[in-house]
């Protein structure tokens, strides 16, 4: 920013307070993102814990490590934990920290929203946590939450509704913030189709989230008066139908789906262009691609329940309609590629981490497809072919597009380059680990392998060791991520403004220092 | 990207309207969800699934019986949890004309020590003729309340619509009895 600019403004200039009150009453979106960010970090190793309990257990036969309804435990939290706790809250530290700074803004449109939005997590969270200290333990039931299973839970039961509407509550707000900011505090210039597909896609997202987080609510709300107050919404006895709560959960469950990957794809498509020195090939068809799959997500989810009661010409609508959705991921997935067809590509770890996304959520799609097949699901559903289906698009996709994240702007956050050399071993550790740990999981559930059991037939011994290896050494793969980010806070070669000098990234976020300073944008910049 | 620096800060567009116009859809969103409710039972209704087609009156009786054609309807019952209910028909299954009405029984015995309520939810396969199945009188969705030992009869009276499809030749009427503590018989 040019000099006048900066010393015009001095009254905007006021330094973060000092001490734990920064933090506490934070407004600065800048912060805000911080403390998202490392949110969502501490839970990713809480749910990664989890996980490990998990493999552990599953690496030989029989019973080792810990009883089955501990297990039964550890598989639901590790789902509520990495979906609400990880995934979702790196997203919105990434919206906070970078849609100001992409749009040209000089912080989110409702600060003080902001605020609240991000501090009802850890309330949220230590409620669900602590329902491993309870009678009855933690919910035991799977995530989806099905009633009746679920009614029978112990004190944990109202815990686990209570924590859902606080993230729920969480992400509504913060799905609100983000579209005011967009839609009012753009840069004179900064049109909507100039904005940069990141903020794109992640108008989209939120669009999502209010559209189907209440839903949500109004689900669990509904479980919880069965349980306490004698309705019968899905009590058989009482004329309500169990099947009903399937239904509106995943009327919330696909749509949330794609709230888990359209930021992913917006990130893939500013790392790309990036490091391929080239613009983001058909830019605008992104667009229209992503806001398809959105709308389309609120029409397939009946190809969670394909085995669970409906009629034929149900099935047919929801096979249909979700292999539709590998047109426009299609249309997606043939733009990465041709934006990097010709281009003078180099290969630094934000471009590593977008790479293997391309090919490994690629995967997850292809058997995504195989699964939206009627008579193929009736084979394939509760094995692990769907545990690995979801999880290669969920781990190789959304966490790899957040880790890609990380390593592109970090730089432009501390100011400082991280070790590459750090950041590449953590990338092909976690690159071949993933895949011995998820890929073994096709062959189990083709053969059979039911998911959510602690215990398994002697068959499928020498892939779930495979898996298990695997697992373990992802897990600890991701110590290094930890590493990398720690140093790269604490010092480091210093960034430049543009961070990527040879590769001259485009977009206002480069266009200030590195660090970026506390409050950027207090005066529009101007885009042409 | 850099202008000339402005004279005052850029004017904001106002938030309030917005974010006002985004509580909304997630208010809209949050009374879908209770909405799905009623759309359910309609959409139930029209496909044919689920017991929302059970709860209804007696139609017109159809007085034409078809002598010539015989459909077997089986009875089945299940208590919903194992050792409170002694429950079963009293017949197995009934061979009957449609557009006659029948009366079967089914009965159930409180094996518990204390009184109970239970209530009963009919299901019939396959699930395409439950427009064809008639309940003239069922004791299913009342609460019954059962003494100490009590035994007794619950009365079912159907007709077999005439206009059944004639490739369906066998009806199974199931009941579940479900243990009601919180339901209030009248």
């Amino acid at each position: 920013m040019a000099h006048a600019i900066d010393t015009a403004h001095d009254a905007h200039d006021a330094q973060p307070a000092a001490g734990i009150k920064r933090w506490l009453f934070a407004t600065n979106h800048k912060d805000i993102g911080t403390m998202y960010l490392v949110f969502s970090l501490i839970m990713f190793f809480v749910g990664g814990s989890m996980a490990m309990v998990i493999r552990a257990e599953l690496f030989e036969p029989g019973l080792q490590f810990v009883d089955p309804g501990f297990f039964n435990e550890m598989t639901t939290m590790h789902a509520l934990v990495m979906i609400f706790g990880a995934v979702m809250p790196a997203f919105v530290g990434l919206a906070n920290w970078m849609i100001p700074l992409q749009v040209g803004a000089p912080d989110m449109a409702l600060p003080r929203m902001n605020n609240f939005s991000f501090w009802l997590l850890p309330f949220a969270f230590t409620l669900l946590l602590s329902t491993l200290f309870v009678p009855g333990g933690a919910p035991a039931g799977g995530w989806t939450m099905y009633p009746p299973l679920v009614l029978q839970f112990g004190d944990s039961f109202p815990m686990l509704i209570f924590a859902v509407h606080l993230m729920g509550v969480s992400s509504i707000m913060g799905a609100i913030n983000v579209i005011v900011t967009i839609l009012n505090m753009r840069a004179p210039g900064m049109t909507l189709l100039k904005m940069p597909l990141f903020v794109w896609t992640w108008l989209i997202t939120a669009y999502l989230l209010i559209a189907v987080m209440p839903v949500l609510a109004g689900a669990v709300t509904m479980l919880l008066t069965d349980h306490f107050f004698h309705t019968s919404f899905f009590n058989a006895a009482g004329g309500g139908d169990p099947l009903m709560f399937e239904h509106i959960f995943w009327f919330f469950g696909h749509p949330e789906v794609y709230i888990m990957i359209l930021p992913a794809f917006g990130i893939i498509s500013e790392i790309i262009p990036t490091f391929s020195r080239k613009p983001l090939f058909g830019a605008t068809s992104m667009i229209y691609a992503t806001a398809s799959i959105a709308f389309l997500s609120f029409i397939v989810w009946g190809h969670h329940m394909f085995v669970d009661g409906m009629p034929l010409s149900a099935e047919m609508f929801f096979m249909l309609s979700t292999m539709l959705i590998a047109v426009p991921t299609g249309v997606k997935v043939f733009n990465w590629t041709a934006t990097m067809w010709r281009g003078s590509l180099s290969f630094e770890p934000p471009m590593l981490f977008a790479l293997g996304f391309l090919f490994m959520f690629t995967i997850g799609g292809f058997s995504g497809v195989m699964l939206a097949m009627v008579p193929a699901d009736f084979q394939y559903n509760q094995t692990y072919f769907v545990v690995a289906h979801f999880h290669y698009v969920l781990v190789p996709g959304a966490v790899f597009a957040i880790m890609g994240a990380v390593y592109y702007w970090i730089p432009k956050w501390t100011g400082h380059m991280y070790n590459m050399t750090l950041a590449k071993t953590h990338f092909w550790l976690s690159t071949i680990f993933v895949n011995v740990l998820f890929f073994p999981q096709h062959f189990l559930g083709l053969a059979g392998m039911p998911r959510r059991i602690p215990d398994y037939a002697v068959q499928f011994t020498d892939w779930n060791m495979v898996s298990s290896i695997g697992g373990f050494g992802f897990g600890l793969s991701q110590i290094l991520f930890a590493i990398a980010i720690i140093q790269c806070v604490r010092g480091g070669r210093k960034a430049s403004a543009m961070v990527w000098n040879d590769a001259a990234p485009t977009g206002l976020e480069w266009t200030i220092p590195s660090p970026a300073p506390y409050h950027s944008f207090t005066t529009a910049p101007e885009v042409h | 990207m850099d202008g000339p620096p402005r004279a005052a800060p850029p004017e904001r567009r106002p938030h309030r309207k917005l974010v006002t116009a985004l509580l909304i859809i997630a208010g809209g969103s949050f009374a879908l969800s209770w909405g799905l409710i009623p759309l359910y039972t309609v959409f139930s209704r029209d496909l044919g699934v689920g017991n929302a087609e059970s709860k209804e009156g007696p139609e017109a009786v159809h007085d034409r019986i078809d002598a010539s054609r015989t459909v077997t309807v089986e009875f089945i019952a299940y208590p919903a949890s194992v050792g409170n209910f002694d429950f079963r028909p009293q017949v197995a299954e009934m061979r009957v004309h449609p557009g006659a009405q029948y009366d079967v029984d089914f009965v159930a015995k409180n094996r518990t020590a204390g009184a109970l309520t239970a209530r009963a939810v009919p299901s019939l396969a396959p699930q395409d003729a439950w427009k064809y199945f008639h309940k003239m009188r069922c004791f299913c969705f009342d609460p019954q309340n059962f003494a100490v030992g009590e035994t007794r009869a619950l009365p079912v009276r159907f007709v077999v619509d005439p206009t059944l499809p004639v490739d369906i030749d066998r009806l199974s009427l199931s009941f579940t009895l479900y243990d009601a503590p919180q339901a209030v018989a009248h």
